[in-house]
């Protein structure tokens, strides 16, 4: 049998499959990627990345220059997934389109596959100062994580001209992703910008290049509850990579939680305080470890146990008594990171309790055992009510087995279990796992 | 009669005279004079502070009635200015307050050894600091000469004349290390030092002799030479590589000890690298390992700490230590052997120790092959050899006086012992895999339950040699048992011994570079190789530079990912 029957079987099976799913033929999928309906738009999105078929190449470009800026970032991630010998024509006929945004998304695509040469096109798109502000912003989105010394001068040169802070902000997130460091003068001008999030997320850049910065300025923003999530976000992000903080923003962070309500910030600033070792914040952080909030509660245990070291173990060694089940398993997972291995059968009690929450956090704590008692119970979880605690589970144990048995291997994948998959479907999967685990030697 | 008589009596009393010398002499020889202690680098080590203290303790300095002179000697390089020396400074001359301290500025590097000529007028030092360091780049500079050059532009200025060479990354280029020691001398002026960690017995340069700049003496190590053994058969990551020493590079701790001064260790705070097998990644924790960067223990450092004498006196005492000089045969055969990669640094010569040229050896050719039965024995013989050498060096530890030893040289003979039992022990696992490896490359392979497939694709895959990678020792010994080894259970006597050995060594070294090798070190794991399918697919735009390439200079390669315990660059912390 010649290739060209045996792809055309091959394309003929595939169609069935698809149709006898209930899937949308290619035309409508790629129709919907286009559409402003969130929810239609995603489910399209989702049909077309699982189907990775080289034939969605033909319709998606002929409808991408229709999409809006999100279809169009939608559409790409689909053509990069596919082989390039079937996408390479389509990125290089782009590079002459009249649309600027198009012409990157080509030179972007290329550039992925190890061809820049569509870049000094991206480059000058992204200098054209004629374009409006919607435009250069679609440019610059495609451009923030292309570590390309052309468009770095690029970047550099706009940061220079005004903008609007969405634009601002991508080619800050550039600068951080190339480290830049020569963008430092152009940030200071930006340091005296009227916008906050602006002037805070510029003097956290030249903070990072470990530049002189107004330390003071710097901690006055961080504690301003005005600054949201996600420039506090970028903030604690850029800030790693620079030198080690003084206390005075160690402090702001501080000042910031105590009128702080949402738990992402608040996580966020424990587990900064934690990175940064700012011993002082253990204090801060113990009425926060009963916090309702998960989140909250595992970064405020987080930092209390990265902190307190190897001398103060008892304590911790206390809190596996805890009521809250949720401490306890936090609890066993500090110990075990210190080699303490005591945790385990309490992390395995709560797994089987009921409080649903303490069941997700023992799923993945467990998960970072590498023991064959935490074996049994993993595979029991994938069955568990919860999906968060079946998705833990199922990580955890494809972490695990590999580890434990170096010479053997696994192909879960071929189970078909998926934690939101229909209960009968995971059962199928949980008691091929079991007759395994069974089946294996003590 | 009366001549003779005279000579008789000159005779006599030159015989007297003899006499009276020859008992003078064998007096002095029952009663030794103590000879001078050899400075340490932990006399010149300061450990734990933080950049802005450093600047506080540069500026302010010891106590001294003299007027002081101040030359900030600047390597402009990117760690500076990530590790936020201009904030600091800045902030230090703020705190420094009223006095009489006049300060310069030089840049290594500059054709003018100073660029801000000593003054009291700060902004314009803080000036020229954030000038240099505007535009800082990797490269290997001549930070030896850019010292000598200043010591001899300021030898006219009178009062307490300092040095402070703060640079992060240049101590490994030497050039004309004891003609600098004699300027400082010469001109009475004391280097301070700000830099990094050296690694324990860095072995980098002597692993990339070919590729080293040819005008610099291309070192790092924290102490006179290599003195660790490196490059261990079927070890992946190298402690010398990777093991930070806890003391600073030799070549500038040296000169900081001839002239006075101290070395400030700095850490930067993002590159220290914690989590256990760096270059294999860790089967017993999820890379969150709390125990991985257990700090360094100053006094037990004082211990271990390298002697800052010249090389040549280095040589001197090293010939006089028979631990050393044993270590050194050892090492030599274990070369000769395949065992390790590299030669010693110092052969026996007439008198004395000699530097040894040829210092590049090369493995047992042991896994480039799909034959088992050969491996296995020569994985046997190569397993004898380890247990006749690490014989060796018990029987030399058990027969020295540790009290007429360097504590460092019993440290790195333990060290290389228990190197030779792992090494015997990863041998026996190779010999298990070779057992087992026909079985599961053959065409009737014991079925197995899903979700496990057969290990290897042999009708896939062309394989055609074995490899190994490393489960480390951080986690203690104890935990391996956690993990399906095959061969480690069989192992028996040969595993107790190696991993009591290990346990041994992480006890009595923990809170020191040893203790640290100890977790650097590891079991093998094994598994077969097959060439990659995967072509270059790059492209370059004509007549554009890559991404990140330097123009000028001698470029400092990057030494972070190298693949065998180089990680994290200059990863210093401890």
């Amino acid at each position: 049998m010649s290739a060209s029957i045996r792809r055309v079987i091959a394309g003929i099976v595939l169609a069935l499959a698809v149709s006898s799913a209930g899937a949308k033929p290619i035309p409508d999928l790629v129709r919907d990627l286009g559409s402003k309906q969130h929810g239609l738009r995603v489910a399209a999105y989702r049909a077309l990345v699982a189907l990775r078929n080289p034939a969605v190449v033909g319709p998606l470009a002929a409808a991408l220059p229709g999409y809006d800026t999100l279809g169009r970032t939608y559409a790409q991630i689909i053509l990069d997934a596919l082989p390039h010998a079937r996408t390479r024509g389509v990125f290089r006929s782009l590079l002459r389109s009249d649309d600027p945004e198009l012409r990157v998304l080509g030179a972007v695509s290329l550039n992925k596959k190890g061809d820049p040469s569509g870049l000094v096109i991206a480059a000058k798109a992204l200098r054209n100062t004629l374009y409006k502000d919607a435009v250069t912003y679609g440019i610059m989105v495609r451009l923030v994580y292309v570590r390309h010394r052309l468009i770095t001068e690029a970047v550099r040169e706009r940061l220079r001209l005004k903008a609007t802070a969405a634009m601002v902000r991508c080619m800050m997130l550039h600068v951080n992703y190339v480290a830049d460091a020569e963008a430092v003068p152009a940030l200071r001008v930006l340091t005296s910008s009227e916008d906050l999030e602006v002037r805070i997320r510029a003097r956290a850049l030249i903070y990072r290049f470990g530049q002189l910065v107004d330390v003071t300025g710097l901690a006055a923003e961080l504690a301003n509850p005005k600054v949201s999530y996600v420039a506090l976000s970028d903030v604690l992000t850029w800030m790693k990579y620079g030198p080690k903080p003084p206390q005075a923003l160690a402090k702001a962070l501080l000042t910031r939680l105590e009128g702080e309500g949402q738990p992402l910030t608040v996580s966020r600033i424990f587990d900064t305080l934690a990175a940064w070792r700012y011993r002082p914040a253990i204090e801060f952080a113990k009425p926060f470890v009963d916090d309702p909030d998960i989140r909250v509660a595992r970064a405020a245990f987080g930092l209390i146990a990265k902190l307190v070291g190897r001398p103060q173990l008892d304590a911790l060694r206390r809190s596996l008594e805890s009521k809250t089940p949720t401490i306890r398993v936090l609890a066993a997972e500090a110990l075990r990171k210190y080699d303490d291995q005591s945790g385990l059968v309490v992390v395995i009690a709560v797994l089987g309790g009921d409080d649903v929450e303490g069941r997700r956090e023992a799923a993945r704590v467990l998960g970072g055992y590498r023991m064959r008692e935490a074996i049994a119970p993993l595979i029991d979880a994938l069955e568990d009510a919860d999906q968060t605690a079946r998705t833990h589970a199922w990580t955890g144990l494809a972490r695990m087995l590999p580890s434990l048995f170096p010479y053997r291997r696994f192909d879960l994948a071929a189970l078909g279990y998926a934690a939101n998959s229909p209960a009968a479907a995971r059962a199928d999967a949980v008691a091929v796992l079991r007759a395994w685990w069974a089946a294996r030697p003590r | 009669v009366g001549f003779r008589k005279k000579i008789y009596h000159s005779r006599m009393r030159v015989l007297w005279i003899a006499l009276l010398g020859l008992l003078i002499s064998a007096q002095t020889a029952a009663k030794p004079t103590p000879e001078p202690e050899t400075p340490t680098s932990a006399d010149v080590t300061d450990r734990g502070r933080s950049l802005e203290s450093i600047v506080d303790c540069l500026l302010r300095g010891g106590k001294t009635d003299e007027p002081r002179t101040l030359i900030l000697l600047v390597d402009p390089a990117p760690a500076l200015v990530t590790a936020r020396f201009v904030s600091a400074l800045e902030g230090g001359l703020k705190r420094l307050g009223p006095t009489d301290l006049a300060i310069g500025v030089g840049v290594v590097g500059d054709r003018e050894s100073l660029r801000v000529a000593p003054g009291r007028d700060r902004k314009k030092i803080l000036a020229a600091v954030v000038e240099a360091l505007t535009s800082p780049r990797n490269a290997v500079r001549d930070v030896m000469s850019a010292v000598r050059a200043l010591a001899r532009r300021t030898k006219g200025i009178s009062g307490r004349r300092e040095i402070a060479l703060i640079s992060m990354e240049n101590g490994d280029a030497e050039k004309d290390l004891e003609e600098t020691c004699a300027v400082l001398a010469k001109t009475g002026t004391v280097l301070h030092v700000v830099g990094r960690s050296a690694f324990l017995s860095d072995s980098y340069w002597v692993r990339r002799e070919s590729t080293a700049p040819r005008d610099f003496d291309m070192r790092g190590q924290d102490a006179a030479y290599d003195d660790l053994p490196w490059g261990w058969l079927l070890q992946a990551s190298w402690a010398t590589e990777s093991v930070p020493s806890g003391f600073g590079l030799f070549g500038l701790s040296r000169l900081a000890s001839v002239s006075g001064g101290r070395y400030f260790l700095y850490y930067p705070s993002n590159s220290v690298r914690t989590g256990c097998s760096p270059n294999c990644g860790c089967r017993l924790c999820s890379g969150d390992h709390a125990d991985c960067g257990t700090r360094y223990e100053g006094h037990r450092l004082r211990d271990i700490a390298p002697a800052l004498s010249s090389r040549l006196e280095a040589r001197r005492a090293l010939s006089r230590d028979p631990l050393f000089v044993t270590l050194l045969k050892v090492w030599g055969r274990a070369s000769t052997e395949g065992l390790v990669y590299s030669r010693p640094p110092l052969r026996q010569g007439p008198g004395m120790l000699r530097g040894e040229r040829r210092r590049l050896g090369a493995y047992a050719p042991l896994l480039a092959s799909m034959n088992f039965t050969g491996i296995s024995r020569r994985a046997d013989k190569l397993a004898d050899v380890c247990t006749r050498l690490a014989k060796e060096l018990e029987q030399a530890l058990a027969d020295v006086d540790p009290d007429r030893v360097g504590k460092r040289t019993i440290a790195i003979v333990e060290t290389t012992r228990v190197y030779f039992l792992v090494t015997r022990l990863n041998l026996r696992l190779l010999q298990a895999f070779c057992a087992r490896a026909p079985g599961w490359l053959g065409a009737h392979q014991t079925p197995c339950l899903p979700p496990e497939i057969p290990l290897f694709s042999p009708g896939t895959y062309d394989y055609r040699a074995v490899r190994s990678t490393n489960q480390c020792f951080c986690h203690g010994t104890k935990a391996l048992e956690r993990l399906e080894i095959p061969g480690l259970a069989e192992a028996g006597a040969d595993r107790d011994e190696a991993f009591a050995a290990v346990e041994g060594l992480l006890s009595r070294y923990d809170g020191t570079p040893f203790g640290r090798t100890a977790r650097v070190m590891g079991i093998s794991i094994f598994s077969f190789s097959a060439p990659s399918i995967r072509g270059n697919t790059t492209r370059r735009i004509p007549g554009t530079q890559s991404d990140g390439a330097t123009t000028g200079g001698t470029a400092r390669p990057s030494r972070a990912g190298t693949g065998d315990g180089s990680g994290g660059g200059t990863a210093t912390g401890d």
